[in-house]
């Protein structure tokens, strides 16, 4: 069963399109990385997800519950670490994951949740005067409570230092471990290619592509690099991978060719070397990185 | 059951930001007040209290619908302006339930705040007195305290259900406060005098007895007063328009905050 599936979903705010016939499929158990530029309808999309807003057009299913009629029992097996949310008043942070263990009517503990998002320690202040951060963690803490199902998160990383961004990568590797899915939207591209199996890409309210990190690089088409060594430079060496298709040499320093070309080309450059008698004593490949791709697709930066 | 998980967290907050510590307070201080300067005259000699019962009366028609407005208004608004409502709907928690919760929580006050104030007055006035103030007189003030504060809180809770900034709410929760509790029976007059040509006519029209019920605080004191001491607070013995009176504080109470839940749950936070 897929846990996530929107099918022919449309939202506009009066006379602003936010989301255009979108249709997008997330299976059960996979970490899916939704990107798009600032305005492209992430979070609108994720708002639709969990019932914070309701499509014009269109139907949205999450773990095959129907979020319009039924948003409890949704929410119920979904962690949710929304945008733009703020604490309880004179609520502790503590207090914060009791709220959600009651809500959920799990039996967790609220301390080990805390310390589990890095906030050991910080449970009894009130969360009204936790820094963004902070705030952040605590929210994810109330997300995982329960370890449900499916996680949720828009715009994660937003506020955490390096180590919050390191922890809330190892968490989503936790959870897609333990068989759950992941649905995030982020603008640090690092991130969704460090932990997403796939990645939707949204520009305008229109979905662009779906497609696995690979596979994105083989249909966008662009280019990385690949350096060469060999063990002595071989003028027909240059010529024989100058005469490949979709190839071109960018330097030549000593015995070092430097190319640039698609991933798919990279094997096809080295055989070129080797067929013309040389031999390869070391490569270094730099593969285009997801921002690369990003910005092939959507025209824009992150 | 979450909406009393919402709740519960309401009156928390509300203890711990003042709102329900301090409005007890303030009115059982405004009530002992009343009670200490005009309890001997009113209870004393032989008096039967109703000059303290119109004293206390009066100021508890001024103060719980301002009170239960003022503090109703930004309930489910507020936490919608500022995402705190975001934090909330992550867990299975339904709209109904946090609009439920919410409501239950600022009854907590009012409630409160009524019993304490009508018990501390009527104390103080009978200690001053010598005389025990009428059980009547509690009942009677408590009975539309608690009516009052329940109108004004349901009016407030679906304005604030209904609009998503505060300055919205608190605008319209204020001015229904003002039309219902001091403009809502002059208006249909002056209206009436205008339209029959600045003449005063001997006699209402029948229907002016039911626009004037629809406020709730005539409606409290029509529905509450029959059959009491204070029958001339009702100004009509007319059973229809007690029942009618039950009718209004229904709607104001019950029907007008789902009306508003309706609409809340159809849209977008």
């Amino acid at each position: 069963m897929p846990a996530i599936e929107l099918d022919g979903v449309s939202k506009a705010f009066g006379n602003v399109v936010a989301l255009r016939d979108l249709d997008l499929t997330v299976d059960s158990g996979e970490v899916f990385g939704f990107l798009g530029p600032n305005g492209a309808g992430k979070s609108t999309t994720i708002d639709l997800l969990i019932d914070y807003a309701r499509p014009t057009y269109g139907d949205v299913t999450v773990l095959g519950h129907d979020v319009q009629s039924d948003p409890v029992a949704v929410r119920r097996k979904t962690g949710i670490l929304p945008e733009g949310y703020r604490p309880m008043r004179e609520t502790t942070g503590r207090e914060h994951v009791e709220f959600a263990i009651e809500a959920r009517n799990a039996d967790a503990d609220p301390d080990a949740v805390l310390e589990r998002v890095g906030l050991a320690g910080e449970g009894k202040r009130e969360a009204s005067g936790y820094s963004k951060g902070m705030a952040q963690r605590l929210a994810l803490g109330m997300a995982l409570v329960d370890d449900p199902d499916l996680l949720i998160l828009d715009e994660p990383s937003t506020g955490l230092d390096p180590h919050g961004v390191r922890r809330m990568r190892e968490i989503v590797s936790d959870a897609a471990d333990r068989g759950a899915t992941v649905f995030f939207s982020s603008h640090i591209l690092e991130q969704v290619e460090a932990v997403a199996d796939r990645v939707g890409i949204l520009r305008d309210g229109e979905l662009l592509t779906v497609d696995s990190i690979d596979g994105l690089r083989e249909s966008v088409g662009v280019e990385g690099q690949l350096s060469i060594t060999l063990d002595g430079l071989v003028d027909g060496a240059v010529d024989a991978v100058r005469a490949l298709d979709g190839v071109t040499v960018v330097g030549v320093d000593g015995s070092t060719i430097t190319v640039s070309c698609s991933d798919a080309r990279k094997v096809a450059v080295v055989d070129a070397v080797r067929r013309d008698g040389a031999t390869v004593v070391d490569f270094e490949t730099d593969e285009s990185s997801l921002e690369d791709l990003f910005v092939a697709t959507t025209g824009e930066t992150a | 059951m979450s909406w009393r998980l919402v709740a519960r967290q309401g009156v928390r907050e509300s203890w711990r930001n003042w709102e329900l510590p301090g409005t007890i307070i303030a009115f059982a201080l405004i009530f002992g007040l009343i009670g200490y300067w005009t309890g001997p005259a009113a209870l004393g000699s032989g008096n039967d209290g109703s000059a303290l019962f119109g004293l206390l009366a009066g100021t508890m028609l001024v103060l719980v619908p301002a009170t239960a407005v003022t503090i109703a208004h930004d309930d489910v608004a507020g936490r919608r302006e500022d995402g705190r409502l975001r934090l909330l709907l992550g867990q299975p928690i339904s709209r109904r339930s946090i609009v439920l919760g919410q409501y239950l929580a600022t009854v907590v006050t009012i409630v409160s705040a009524v019993l304490v104030a009508v018990s501390t007055g009527l104390f103080i006035a009978s200690v001053r007195a010598g005389e025990l103030a009428p059980p009547e007189m509690a009942a009677t003030l408590v009975g539309a305290g608690v009516l009052m504060g329940l109108s004004y809180l349901g009016i407030g809770i679906a304005i604030s259900t209904a609009l998503k900034t505060t300055n919205f709410s608190g605008t319209l929760a204020f001015a229904a406060f003002l039309g219902f509790t001091f403009v809502w029976q002059v208006l249909p007059r002056s209206l009436l005098w205008v339209v029959d040509r600045f003449v005063d006519v001997p006699s209402n029209p029948w229907w002016l007895v039911y626009v004037d019920t629809m406020s709730p605080v005539v409606a409290t004191g029509r529905l509450i007063a029959p059959g009491t001491s204070y029958e001339a607070l009702a100004g009509t013995d007319d059973v229809t328009v007690t029942a009618f009176a039950g009718v209004v504080l229904c709607w104001w109470i019950v029907v007008l905050p789902m009306l508003a839940l309706m609409r809340f749950e159809r849209t977008d936070l």
